[in-house]
């Protein structure tokens, strides 16, 4: 007998832990059981290595304090000898985008036992259900980029802050960073390719380029005046390009810049409230959300609010934000009713009612939510390894990725 | 197959799941759980011969998985933990995790370790006083002042939580519920 009021939630916790867990395969065991031995042999050896090392130049203060712990030494050179990378470490998902309902890939970073790191890509052709080879986009010693998008057939872009193209489904990458320039955002809506880049010096620009000469690097050049790096682009279906810059030094509004596809010139929108950060999703021409981040207030907080607008900035409705907490939220629009919003240390809040009331779509996990994806009414969220999806008409669905 | 390694195949496929959950439950992060699991195993595959002479292996393997928890090592190199999975992607329906167990695992973080571990293991474990002491190697009357110490510090750290959200879709808080369950008996 165990009178306590907590005894029955503590069981349902242990088995909720528990249910959601499936035990790898025994393999998995014995693999791990053999890095371990691998290593040891291998950090003894490096251990010996540096006694050696030590003893000849004269140096042994170097390691004075540590012996019979020779793998303070830091064998860099142990976990990529011993076990293929594609198999060992831990992944942790950055992004997923979509092509159609069925075709998807996410990207993430994948890191040794020193810390080191991978960034790779995996392919679904069946709506994330399965997903196919991890392929390597880019090595260790590199800053690898956060963000996926995919083209038509097998063509991948990553990207933020460098640019890299894939056009044998993730197999293969060239790099397309322009020199001097980061890459914020892409857009490869329509028959021309933009990415919003900011130069070394802060100046935001488009960068184009036809999509069918994607590998021939980005060519042309289109100053965005007054954005800076805090810039982010969406290109709505009409083709438009909306560059908002939230980050205003000293406070003040911020603005969405808004150049119609084929246009020469640049409209200024400004937003409602002064905000030191903002987020912006136009899932059609005429439906606009912006989540703005408001100084902070003495106590610390910093308040967000949200606004919706149906005549491209033209007026703006305040609608109800959900308590996001931190220092940024991102808000990512269906449609004039439907968003979602997060915060780094925050839920997965849904609106379905134009923003009157929030719902919670995915309680808040250590690892924090990605951007959410939507299409067809399918949504995609990743949260450190694991990829969320919820189809029409059912609940979330985890899928761990390995 | 030995029998030997028949023997450690068939706990792992019976107790895996458990572990993974009681492990989780103390450190606060399933993924972390899971690591610290799959380290206890390959410790014992090494040494399965003498292991599978114990009362209970599982006890063994929890206690491992628990020094390992406790070790500095593990948790500053917890972003670089390795964690070996063959598996390139498992697809499961996997509820998410109610405001109930978000309140209870956020209050089980912030109790001292002593006490989290006592209380994971008297009712996630479900073991008796006596063999939690015998467990950590701590005497009966310590694991008591943990137990009581923990439930009162987990009653005041799960009052005093706000309600983590008030969506029109979830249900009642952990604390709303708690307060109302009281005592319960089993």
């Amino acid at each position: 007998m165990k009178p306590d009021r907590f005894d029955r939630a503590l069981r349902d916790l242990g088995e909720h832990l528990s249910s959601n867990v499936q035990a790898p395969p025994y393999e998995v065991i014995e693999r791990r059981r053999t890095g371990r031995r691998r290593r040891r042999e291998v950090g003894a050896l490096l251990g010996v290595v540096v006694l050696v090392t030590a003893a000849v130049v004269g140096t042994t203060s170097a390691i004075s304090g540590r012996s019979g712990a020779p793998v303070s030494a830091r064998p860099q050179v142990t976990v990529t000898e011993t076990v293929p990378a594609a198999v060992e470490g831990r992944l942790t998902l950055r992004d997923v985008s979509y092509l159609t309902d069925q075709v998807n890939a996410v990207l993430g970073q994948r890191c040794d036992l020193t810390g080191r790191c991978d960034t790779v890509v995996l392919r679904s052709d069946d709506g994330g259900r399965t997903f196919g080879h991890e392929h390597v986009v880019t090595r260790v010693g590199v800053v690898g980029p956060t963000k996926i998008a995919l083209g038509a057939g097998q063509t991948l872009v990553a990207y933020d802050p460098g640019l890299y193209l894939s056009q044998d489904g993730g197999v293969s990458w060239q790099v397309l960073t322009p020199p001097g320039y980061a890459i914020k955002d892409v857009s490869t809506r329509g028959k021309t390719f933009t990415a919003l880049g900011v130069s070394i010096d802060g100046q935001a620009a488009l960068l184009q380029v036809p999509v069918a000469d994607l590998a021939g690097g980005l060519r042309t050049y289109i100053p965005v005046p007054g954005a800076d790096a805090s810039a982010r682009l969406q290109q709505d279906a009409d083709g438009a390009a909306l560059v908002t810059v939230g980050a205003v030094a000293g406070g003040g509004s911020a603005k969405i810049l808004v150049r119609a596809s084929g246009g020469s010139t640049w409209s200024t929108v400004v937003a409602p409230a002064a905000c030191t950060a903002a987020s912006f999703s136009a899932p059609t021409p005429a439906s606009w959300w912006l989540v703005c981040v408001q100084p902070p207030a003495p106590g610390g907080d910093r308040a967000k609010t949200a606004y919706v607008s149906v005549d491209r900035g033209a007026s703006w409705e305040l609608v109800t934000a959900p308590p996001v907490d931190g220092g940024a939220a991102v808000v990512t629009a269906v449609g004039s009713r439907e968003a979602y919003l997060s915060g780094p240390n925050s839920p997965l809040y849904v609106t379905t009612d134009g923003g009157t009331s929030w719902s919670v779509a995915l309680p808040r996990v250590p690892a924090g939510f990605g951007e959410p994806h939507v299409l067809s009414g399918r949504t995609w969220v990743v949260s450190g390894s694991t990829l969320w999806r919820m189809d029409p008409g059912s609940g979330w669905v985890s899928m761990t990725l390995g | 197959m030995s029998g030997e390694a028949e023997g450690l195949r068939e706990l792992y496929s019976a107790s895996y799941r458990r572990l993974v959950g009681q492990l989780a439950a103390m450190v606060g992060d399933v993924v972390e759980a899971e690591d610290l699991v799959q380290e206890a195993f390959a410790r014992a595959a090494g040494q399965w011969s003498r292991l599978q002479r114990y009362d209970s292996p599982e006890a063994w393997l929890r206690t491992v998985a628990m020094n390992l928890a406790r070790s500095r090592w593990r948790r500053s190199r917890r972003a670089a933990a390795a964690l070996i999975r063959l598996r390139s992607s498992s697809d499961h329906t996997a509820p998410a995790p109610s405001a109930d167990h978000v309140v209870l695992t956020a209050a089980l973080r912030q109790l001292p370790a002593a006490q989290r571990e006592a209380l994971v293991l008297f009712h996630i474990a479900d073991l008796s006083i006596e063999e939690i002491s015998s467990e950590l190697g701590v005497p009966t009357g310590t694991i008591k002042a943990r137990l009581s110490r923990g439930r009162q510090a987990l009653s005041r750290l799960v009052d005093d939580t706000p309600a983590p959200v008030a969506p029109k879709s979830v249900g009642p808080t952990a604390a709303g519920k708690m307060r109302s369950g009281d005592e319960v008996s089993r």
